[in-house]
């Protein structure tokens, strides 16, 4: 049966250019479309063939101004001049071939004005009136006519989109079944929110489809459907370009009216001042009496009667075209379609007889049976018969791209326009709480209206074009700074009714509630289940780089342990710490919120570049966080946080309290290669930063008085804690008699670093064996030195006597100090030495150096025994002291349990530290550091 | 030379007009000017109370915000655009970890080929660095392949020359070629709901202003 399907499509577009002072320039725009395009073009629906339809799409900014009765008033005026104009031509000219063609210009311009008040001046109702004829399908384009794929938020596409729709519903009475996206711009996901939309169809260059994945089985013979469903009509560029093609395309003729000529700039300035603008500008009055003639600048009259043989020639060549290229192209099924969409502008406009070859082709078509069809007719016939493809982005612009609305001359625009998106879903955040101030809802809406004009894809076109580009710029401009006043005006709460009736006034456009959709149920989750409790609980925002179940140091069972005993004492604590792999980025952990995250380069091969990329996404999040929860200070936790506490405190303006529980001088003793150099420097700029100081010694204040020159009252001392549930023995199996349990037994813990003094005990182990002394050391714990100690206990052959236990669990640490007569920690350098108030806490006489802050835990012969550092002879006193001292031994180990159980807990130091939270805002400074 | 834009700017020109009429990139008048506003500023704020209610500026179009924010945008089958601006916080962050002065401090620009991966940092197909000049906010992506993913890091360098990232765009298409692929199999997994989510590159996502609270 049918050869083939030919499928019309015009999309009528004007910028929202509505000004309420009269006389703008721009204005004009709508006036010459009016007359020279839209009223044409309802002569054509009126006069062409019952039989065929086409598809007609008018923009949402278009419709709204040729629904504007300031526009209306104003055009009828302007008509009413024209004619004026007319008849002081018709007097004026002496010349026959002029004055014909003034007669013709009289009698259209008299159907013009009959045609627009026959409607009311109601052109769209006029339309509406041919659509319910069935002689053309009337469909719609986004709110501003935006470039979507450069849209940057799904909810500023939604909010394009759907309020596109809804406009047309206002003026149509019913929803568009087809969408135009502007500039033929597709993008992947734009489809998404046609679907969503109740959009069945949309239009895409045929590229779009031969870039498609997989390329569709029938190439451009067919639309396809989008992944989410929205069918693609494509532009056909061969039969296109007969018409669109500046250099060979039919409105080229020598015998159509020239658009460049037009009597304003014929005539004396005396003449003519009172039918151009106000101000002497001379501007189109519409009166063109001349043809194209030919490359020339001496233009002959325009002859009627030639344009009219010419369009019946290109009405013929245009039908044989379709013609060829349907029969060429001839496909088994769906029938071949050809879709030509074009700026409906083109016809009246830019090619001043375009209506009228509409009109001859629809006649031409009928004789030669080349069918018509709509984009909505071919779905109901053929809507089974369509591949499924994933087109990629493109328009029908300059080679299919988006060159022509981003490049060097307009790129800068879309920075502003997604600023403007972001600013308004944060907007609606903040909204969806603050229910029924319809003042501040106005606001929004308006911003809403002021980023929609900004976005129109206009601006960026006439400023790469360069026409107007003055306009472009400033209009451009003037929406996203009335946008921003706007935003001030909420956030100062200066808003009133008064300012934005104003602005209301000023760009009566889409007058409907927009802001809600910014709206997002993340947002509105976060909102109504944070509320801002006006209570008295401090909100720290604690920083550390690890927490368990990362576990490399003691700083991660510090900071988990003082977090839960500060939340259970009522503090609210929110810990920002590295990620690790399978456990979650944000969990609630005894009270305490625990966030994970993971720089943006998680492998940094340099420690210390991983520590700044970890840095950066740590602020990163605390500043986010600080978006809802208004923290009172921040604690961090060694240099490691060092730039990102220093950052946070400068942009949120709270105190900072660091807690410092070892430094790169003191593990070193000194400072000798160039990274412990730099973070030397951290560290100073860390404590430097603060506004208060913990360490867990007078010695590790006196290390940061000497080594970094800090004043004394900054720092605070307070003992790291202990949780005595961590380190009691659960098994109920009576302890194994077992090789070990009739030699003394002495129990040490640590990683096996130079630091804390194991090889010391091997020395000591060898003097007591010579003594014949029957001891067992037992030293728990891996690190680099392992392999050194262990090649030294077998060389002097004290396996019976030392045992390396490597790595053991919490549950056998504990089993150890459980079977232990004592614990042994004779480390070098301790800034404070954890472990050894856990032997404590175990009920177990507790030996230490007499150095760092181990000498401050113990009070010698009271509550354990201290050694020289670094003196095996020292070591072997305090076994002899043992040996011989047994019931004194265990009353010594009891008041260490409770020195240790009571000073040392975790409630004392937690009440402390929640003391400092509050003291801090007292003595606290905007210092965050400098660069050494 | 700054005499020129001082007049253009008491005139009410933006940068953005005074550039072009000036035939200068933007960057160098913004440059200019933010050297010649400091100067104005007195050194010793002590001496001159700010005065109080003073008639607060209208707000006006900046070159840019001052907010951590990398776009990198669609464009032909062989180029794309990128434009980004930092927050005062990150550049703190940068100064403060490499104890260096951030106009002192290398901007490099660094690209991701990511087609069909889940990117954490380090497992792109391919990359290459662009070393920019100063001053710059956005750049032109020219002879990229088509039909691949890319993510762009605005970032520096250490001292030692490794790529340090300071921010992260959103991940953007090139176009691919016509006639590129005959088959495909993500859409087919898709027209039978063997998945749930597209596994393709949809240019818009949901911001969420609170996107790190949970």
């Amino acid at each position: 049966m049918s050869n083939g399907y030919f499928s019309l499509v015009l999309h009528a577009h004007l910028p929202y250019v509505r000004h309420n002072e009269a006389n703008r320039l721009e204005e004009r725009w709508v006036f010459e479309a009016l007359t020279e395009t839209y009223i044409p073009l309802l002569w054509v629906l009126d006069e062409q063939p019952e039989s065929l339809s086409w598809t007609l799409s008018f923009s949402p900014p278009l419709l709204e101004l040729l629904n504007d009765p300031v526009i209306q008033k104003r055009y009828l005026e302007h008509l009413d001049l024209t004619l004026k104009l007319i008849q002081k031509e018709k007097k004026h000219s002496a010349e026959p071939d002029e004055q014909t063609v003034i007669q013709f210009y009289e009698e259209r311009f008299k159907k013009i004005m009959q045609t627009y008040q026959e409607h009311d001046c109601q052109i769209i109702k006029a339309y509406k009136g041919y659509m319910d004829q069935g002689k053309v399908d009337c469909i719609t384009s986004s709110a501003t006519h935006a470039f979507l794929p450069y849209i940057q938020t799904e909810q500023a596409l939604r909010a394009q989109i759907i309020s596109g729709v809804q406009t047309f519903e206002k003026y149509f009475g019913e929803k568009p079944t087809g969408f135009w996206l502007p500039e033929c711009a597709y993008s992947p996901g734009v489809d998404k929110i046609l679907a969503e939309a109740g959009i069945r169809y949309t239009f895409v260059d045929e590229e779009t489809l031969l870039r498609s994945k997989p390329v569709p089985s029938k190439g451009i013979g067919a639309p396809v459907y989008s992944p989410h469903g929205v069918a693609l009509f494509s532009r056909n560029q061969c039969i296109s370009e007969t018409i669109w093609n500046s250099s060979v395309g039919y409105p080229g003729d020598y015998d159509y009216r020239e658009f460049y000529r037009d009597v304003a700039y014929e005539r004396d300035f005396e003449y003519i001042k009172s039918f151009i603008h106000p101000e002497g500008i001379r501007i189109d009055t519409g009166l063109k009496y001349w043809r194209i003639t030919g490359e020339t600048e001496n233009k002959d009259w325009y002859k009627r009667e030639w344009a009219i043989n010419k369009l019946q020639l290109h009405s013929d060549d245009f039908s044989h075209r379709i013609k060829e290229y349907l029969h060429t192209n001839k496909q088994s099924y769906p029938p071949q379609l050809v879709t030509a969409p074009f700026d409906a502008e083109l016809f009246g406009h830019w090619w001043f007889e375009g209506p009228e070859f509409l009109l001859k082709t629809m006649e031409v078509s009928l004789e030669q049976n080349i069918n018509w069809i709509t984009p909505q007719e071919f779905l109901h016939r053929h809507y089974r018969d369509l591949d499924t493809v994933r087109p990629c982005f493109s328009t029908w612009g300059r080679n299919q791209t988006g060159e022509v609305w981003l490049n060097e001359s307009n790129a800068w625009m879309y920075r502003h326009l997604h600023h403007c998106e972001r600013k308004l879903v944060q907007l609606a955040a903040h909204l969806s709480k603050a229910k029924g101030n319809i003042i501040v809802e106005r606001y929004a809406n308006q911003m809403v209206r002021e980023w929609m004009l900004a976005a129109s894809s206009d601006w960026a076109f006439i400023v790469e074009g360069n026409s107007a580009a003055q306009y472009a710029k400033e209009r451009f401009q003037q929406h996203i700074e009335r946008f921003h006043t706007l935003n001030e005006s909420i956030y100062n709460e200066t808003y009133h009714p008064d300012e934005i009736s104003d602005y209301e006034n000023e760009y009566p456009f889409l007058m409907t509630d927009l802001w809600h959709f910014f709206q997002n149920p993340h947002d509105q989750y976060v909102e109504s289940n944070y509320q801002t409790k006006k209570d008295h609980r401090k909100k720290i925002l604690m920083l550390s780089w690890e927490f368990p179940p990362m576990v490399v140091g003691g700083l991660a069972r510090h900071v988990y342990d003082l977090s839960r005993k500060l939340v259970e004492q009522g503090s609210e604590v929110y810990v920002i710490t590295s990620s690790v792999d399978g456990y979650p980025e944000h969990e609630v952990n005894n009270g305490v919120h625990v966030y994970r995250v993971a720089g943006k380069q998680p492998n940094f091969e340099s420690f210390f570049h991983w520590t700044g990329s970890l840095n950066i996404a740590m602020a990163e999040h605390a500043i986010s966080l600080a978006k809802k929860f208004d923290f009172d200070c921040i604690h961090a936790h060694d240099w490691l946080v060092s730039v990102s506490a220093l950052a946070i405190k400068k942009e949120l303006g709270i105190p900072l309290l660091t807690t410092i529980h070892a430094t790169e001088h003191g593990r070193n003793n000194g400072i000798t290669s160039p990274l412990q150099y730099e973070i030397n420097q951290k560290e100073w700029e860390l404590m430097d930063g603060s506004d208060r100081l913990i360490v867990c010694s007078k010695y590790m204040r006196t290390e940061l008085i000497n080594v970094f020159q800090i004043p004394e009252e900054k720092i605070t001392i307070l003992p790291n804690g202990i949780d005595p549930d961590q380190i009691a023995y659960q098994s109920n199996v009576t302890l194994q008699h077992d090789e070990y349990n009739n030699d003394l037994l002495l129990f040490s813990v640590g990683r096996l670093v130079k630091e804390k003094g194991f090889q010391t005990i091997v020395e000591a182990a060898e003097i007591l064996r010579k003594k014949g002394t029957r001891v067992k050391f037992v030293i728990a714990g891996k690190g680099p030195l392992f392999e050194e100690l262990n090649e030294k206990v077998r060389q002097k052959g004290l396996e019976q006597f030392v045992h390396l236990a490597g790595f053991v669990s919490d549950e056998e640490r504990n089993e150890w100090f459980a079977k232990a007569d004592a614990a042994l920690f004779p480390s070098h350098y301790e800034p404070f030495g954890i472990v050894a108030l856990e032997g404590m806490a175990a009920g177990k006489l507790t030996i230490v150096s007499d150095t760092g802050g181990l000498r401050e835990i113990i009070d010698h012969e009271q509550t354990g025994l201290k050694v020289y550092p670094n003196d095996p002879n020292s070591i072997v006193w305090a076994v002899e002291y043992i040996l011989s001292n047994r019931e004194r031994c265990k009353e010594i180990a009891q008041n260490g349990e409770k020195i240790a159980k009571t000073v040392f807990s975790w409630d004392s130091i937690a009440e402390k530290t929640a003391e400092l939270y509050v003291n801090i805002h007292k003595n606290k400074t905007s210092k965050v550091g400098g660069i050494v | 030379m700054i005499e020129d834009i001082v007049k253009l700017k008491e005139k009410g020109l933006t940068l953005q007009e005074i550039a072009q009429r000036m035939n200068m990139s933007l960057g160098k008048v913004q440059y200019r000017w933010n050297k010649y506003r400091q100067q104005q500023t007195p050194s010793k704020p002590e001496l001159t109370p700010p005065p109080k209610e003073v008639q607060q500026d209208k707000w006006s179009m900046p070159y840019e915000y001052a907010e951590a924010n990398v776009c990198l945008m669609p464009r032909t089958p062989d180029s794309l655009y990128v434009y980004w601006s930092f927050s005062e916080s990150i550049m703190q962050m940068a100064e403060q970890h490499f104890r260096t002065e951030w106009g002192e401090l290398p901007v490099v620009l660094k690209i991701y080929d990511v087609t069909d991966i889940h990117f954490y940092g380090h497992n792109a197909h391919r990359t290459f660095e662009i070393d920019l000049p100063p001053m710059t906010n956005n750049w032109f992506l020219q002879s990229l392949e088509p039909g691949r993913t890319f993510i762009a890091d605005i970032g520096t360098r250490t001292f030692d020359g490794s790529f340090f990232t300071l921010l992260r765009s959103n991940p953007a298409e090139t176009s691919p070629d016509p006639y590129s692929s005959f088959h495909d199999e993500k859409i087919e997994r898709w027209k039978h709901e063997d998945v749930k989510e597209p596994e393709w590159l949809e240019n818009f996502s949901t911001y969420s202003y609170y996107q790190k609270i949970r």
